[in-house]
């Protein structure tokens, strides 16, 4: 085993024990005192509404009326009760703590303050009754307690509070670890892995004789001191070698001499190389951008409808539906655009032009005045998302070794559910502590540090100045090729549109209609993202290992189609997680796959770039295009109908794709 | 990160990094919430206090007078603000937003702040803030269920900062705390777990030196330099000994 693997997972281990320890103990301490300061508060609602009672009956009994003698206490407990949501319950009991009258649900372990027990000078007698809070408020004749009003509250109202805050702090440790191990694989593949990958290859290629090579000297840490010793040590060899010469030329036997110097130069080569060694492959550094970006765009995710609403003045589903649009089709129109960026400027480059608009856009969406400003500042941000994810897929397809190109594009889409996961669930907890407005504010300040760390830690280069085809152009050559044609219009579109059409959009109404919670609901979509995660790395190492991404891809979509038909065969409320589980797996299976497969379809045309921006383009259509024809699909035959639809659809244009690969195949054979 | 550190201090450096940035989000969103729920309890607490006040008056009109004129209004005011130390002050406003009754006799027959009537709504309680003052207002609808003004009740947050105080005080003593075991200990399982990695890097450099001795972790680049460093002696061996013999070759 190299020193850097074990190193890698011990890092991890070490970061997430400390990381758990120090998170856990200050939120466990946090909630602890929140409890203690909590409290008091909710025992004095409970004085507040126990005194109003108090008054009432106090009054009754100061004009005379004996406290057996009170009528009507039922009711007018229970409108005290109704009058304020919240409480568990009020009731009466007599100076001996016997129950009198009561209204709500008092706890079974309810018992009245003892004979003789004595009224304290202001507010109440406050103590935990099993589940509730109680203050009891005493009734006074002649200067004596004759009963108390007990008045409850349900620890429930603390609970669900800070049980929210567990969850929350949940959250913040997942995505402190998950961010903590994106940093660090960025930090150890530059400093560690990277750097000793390259220090092996140039000692293999000392070893084979090749005194030629020279260590890239821009790194630092003990990288950088070993390739500073490195061509230190190139050098003086080469010294050596210059001496040797210096001694044959000087000697007037030139014929052995030569012979000598011919012998070396067999065995050895030197001369200093022009070019440094490039570091290598370096897909883990190259996800960190990308998963910083994903997560600063999915910060506002839980809440961007929400605002939107708010911002048009609670109107209906146009203002909310609005920037969502706005920020979907500036995707779409910009992706290709920014397939041509990435071409001409290089990853670098288009990475920090793209995030221009996409701070701006976060910008414009933290001060928008109206819904109309607001859906124009998130196109904005649709253009730097499109700039960006598509620099840091060519970066990242760049970057990748060979043989091991589905993996590494894998760590794209990875890279890009983390930072969803890791956005969204932060963003929802910001968003309610800070405000809508100053998320967004976060968001713009998570872009501006990776324009930064792009532009401190990434190589620029890469653009290429030949002549470019046009847009149109790229557009013909790229879907003149039947394999890319095939790709886009028989995987990529029926893959976005069964996410758009199934998950985001009939998944979350079935799930409602079949009577889940809110939360229950949220947790069964949440399935699509879990399951997708391992898949993505199975589907990238088997591509990689058997060279078939085509034909995972087409085994992909036909169990996408074959999980969505579950209703058939199962009930409903089976069916539909089943078929999230389904599309999970098999969207996660062919994601690595369907990137991979571009370069090789790409070839020596050089279009990769452009390819990989109109899949992407394609995808956005079938995401465009998936909601609508869903709800089309419901309003005509109900959610099983459209599950079968979908299903059928995914079959068919899954078998559609392997007949194509066959034909290919069968194509290729031919001449042979 | 300065080029001159050393990857493991890179790592202790990123790790405390994301202790302090983990600790700081915990605490931080933590607090946030928590003074949120304060916040809202007490003003839960006051709505329930201005409600009530809110149907005496209404009692009051039941008798058939116009809210200007409901007896012991203000001394109903004093008495409750005088029974509640959280209550900063009240107010009865009539529907147009002049001051009826108020227990700062300065602002009768004053506007109240556009920002406390600006929430009402309905036949519902509101709330509002005004500048540092947080508020309740609570409609006043007469027996016909016209709305004839409302009482407002103002508060400042004092008893909640007390509170929240003591919660911050609290949690920076724990956040500190966790820092100061978590950050040490860190920064000791990095140099531990780094030893070999580092020991790598250390051997590559030495190996490199020149008579350095064998590095068995630095064996296969040794054992490369050692290959070339023979050859080029022999070669230089060779040549010096063809330099020596041309004498001899001359003289024949």
């Amino acid at each position: 085993m190299t020193p850097d693997r074990r190193l890698i997972g011990s890092v991890l281990a070490l970061s997430v024990l400390l990381l758990t320890a120090a998170i856990g103990f200050v939120s466990h301490t946090a909630l602890r005192s929140f409890e203690g300061e909590l409290r008091p508060e909710l025992e004095r609602e409970a004085t507040v509404v126990g005194s109003i009672g108090v008054q009432t009956l106090q009054r009754a009994l100061d004009l005379g009326v004996p406290f057996d003698g009170l009528s009507g206490v039922e009711e007018y407990l229970a409108t005290l009760l109704s009058a304020q949501p919240g409480l568990a319950y009020v009731l009466l009991t007599d100076a001996h703590g016997r129950v009198i009258a009561r209204a709500g649900e008092t706890p079974a372990t309810f018992q009245g303050l003892p004979p003789g027990a004595v009224p304290p000078g202001r507010g109440a007698v406050t103590r935990l009754l099993g589940s509730s809070y109680d203050a009891a408020l005493p009734l006074l004749a002649t200067g004596q307690p004759v009963g108390w009003v007990h008045v409850g509250i349900a620890r429930a109202r603390l609970d669900t509070p800070l049980d929210d805050m567990r969850w929350d702090v949940v959250i913040v440790l997942l995505v402190v670890l998950l961010a903590t191990a994106e940093f660090l694989r960025f930090l150890l593949a530059r400093t560690v892995s990277t750097p000793i990958a390259m220090v092996r290859r140039l000692q293999e290629r000392l070893a084979a004789g090749d005194w030629t090579v020279r260590a890239p000297t821009d790194m630092g840490a003990e990288a950088g001191h070993v390739a500073r010793h490195l061509n230190v040590l190139v050098r003086r060899m080469n010294d050596r070698w210059d001496r040797l010469c210096w001694l044959a030329t000087e000697s007037s036997a030139a014929h052995r001499t030569a012979a000598v110097l011919a012998e070396v130069g067999g065995k050895l080569r030197f001369g200093m190389a022009s070019v440094a060694e490039r570091r290598g492959s370096d897909t883990a550094s190259a996800r960190l951008p990308l998963f910083l970006f994903v997560f600063a765009e999915q910060l506002s995710t839980s809440f961007n409808p929400i605002y939107a609403q708010a911002l048009a003045g609670g109107g209906g589903t146009f203002g909310a539906a609005l920037p969502i649009a706005a920020f979907v089709a500036a995707v779409a129109l910009a992706t290709p655009w920014g397939g041509e960026v990435v071409a001409r400027r290089g990853p670098r480059s288009a990475m920090m032009w793209g995030t221009v608009p996409a701070a701006l856009g976060h910008l414009g969406a933290a001060l928008a005045p109206d819904v109309f400003s607001f859906a124009a500042a998130r196109a904005v941000c649709g253009a730097g998302y499109a700039i960006v994810t598509i620099a840091c897929q060519v970066h990242l397809a760049q970057e990748a070794p060979q043989g091991r190109v589905a993996r590494s594009l894998g760590g794209f889409t990875a890279a890009v559910m983390t930072g969803a996961v890791c956005g969204t669930a932060i963003g929802a907890v910001l968003a309610d502590r800070m405000g809508f407005r100053l998320t967004y504010g976060a968001s713009m300040l998570v872009v501006a540090g990776i324009a930064l760390l792009v532009w401190r830690e990434f190589a620029p280069g890469g653009g290429s100045t030949a002549p470019r085809p046009g847009l149109w152009r790229s557009a013909r050559i790229a879907f003149a090729e039947p394999r890319f044609a095939a790709l886009a219009v028989l995987a990529a579109i029926p893959a976005k549109v069964l996410l758009g059409g199934f998950i985001f959009f009939l998944a979350p109404l079935e799930l409602r209609e079949l009577g889940f919670s809110q939360a229950a609901i949220g947790r069964n979509v949440m399935l699509y993202g879990l399951c997708m995660l391992p898949a993505i790395v199975a589907g990238a190492w088997l591509s990689d290992r058997t060279g078939r991404g085509g034909l995972i891809i087409a085994i992909a979509g036909a169990l996408n189609g074959v999980g969505l038909m579950l209703p058939l065969w199962l009930a409903s409320d089976i069916a539909l997680p089943g078929a999230i589980v389904a599309t999970g797996i098999a969207q996660g299976l062919a994601s690595a796959p369907m990137l991979a497969v571009v370069p090789a379809i790409a070839g020596a045309t050089g279009n990769a770039a452009a390819m990989l921006a109109f899949l992407r383009l394609a995808e956005r259509f079938g995401s465009v295009v998936g909601p609508p024809a869903a709800a089309a699909l419901l309003a005509s035959g109900g959610a099983g109908h459209t599950m079968l639809m979908l299903g059928i659809f995914s079959l068919v244009t899954a078998i559609g794709y392997g007949l194509v690969l066959l034909l290919r195949a069968a194509r290729r054979e031919e001449p042979a | 990160m300065s080029g001159s550190l050393s990857f493991a201090s890179r790592l202790s450096v990123l790790l405390a990094a994301m202790l302090v940035a983990g600790g700081i989000l915990a605490a931080g969103l933590n607090y946030l919430k928590f003074e949120r729920l304060l916040l809202e309890q007490q003003a839960r607490v006051l709505e329930i206090l201005a409600g009530e006040l809110g149907v005496t008056v209404e009692n009051g009109l039941q008798l058939g007078v116009r809210l200007a004129g409901v007896p012991g209004a203000q001394a109903l005011l004093e008495r409750s603000r005088a029974a509640e130390p959280l209550i900063a002050g009240l107010s009865i406003v009539d529907s147009s937003g002049i001051v009826l009754f108020d227990t700062d006799r300065q602002n009768l027959n004053a506007a109240a702040p556009e920002a406390a009537l600006a929430g009402q709504t309905g036949s519902g309680p509101w709330r509002y803030r005004d500048g540092s003052r947080y508020g309740v207002g609570v409609p006043v609808i007469n027996g016909f269920g016209q709305r004839e003004g409302a009482v407002l009740l103002s508060y400042d947050r004092r008893s909640v900062d007390a509170r929240l105080t003591s919660v911050l005080l609290s949690m920076v003593q724990a956040t500190l705390l966790a820092l100061a075991v978590a950050l040490p200990v860190g920064a000791v399982g990095i140099h531990l777990i780094t030893r070999r990695t580092r020991r790598w890097f250390a051997a590559m450099e030495a190996a490199m030196q020149p008579g350095a001795p064998p590095e068995p972790l630095a064996a296969s680049l040794q054992g490369a330099v050692g290959e070339a460093s023979a050859i080029l002696a022999a070669a230089e061996h060779r040549l010096e000994t063809i330099a020596s013999e041309l004498p001899e070759e001359v003289r024949a």
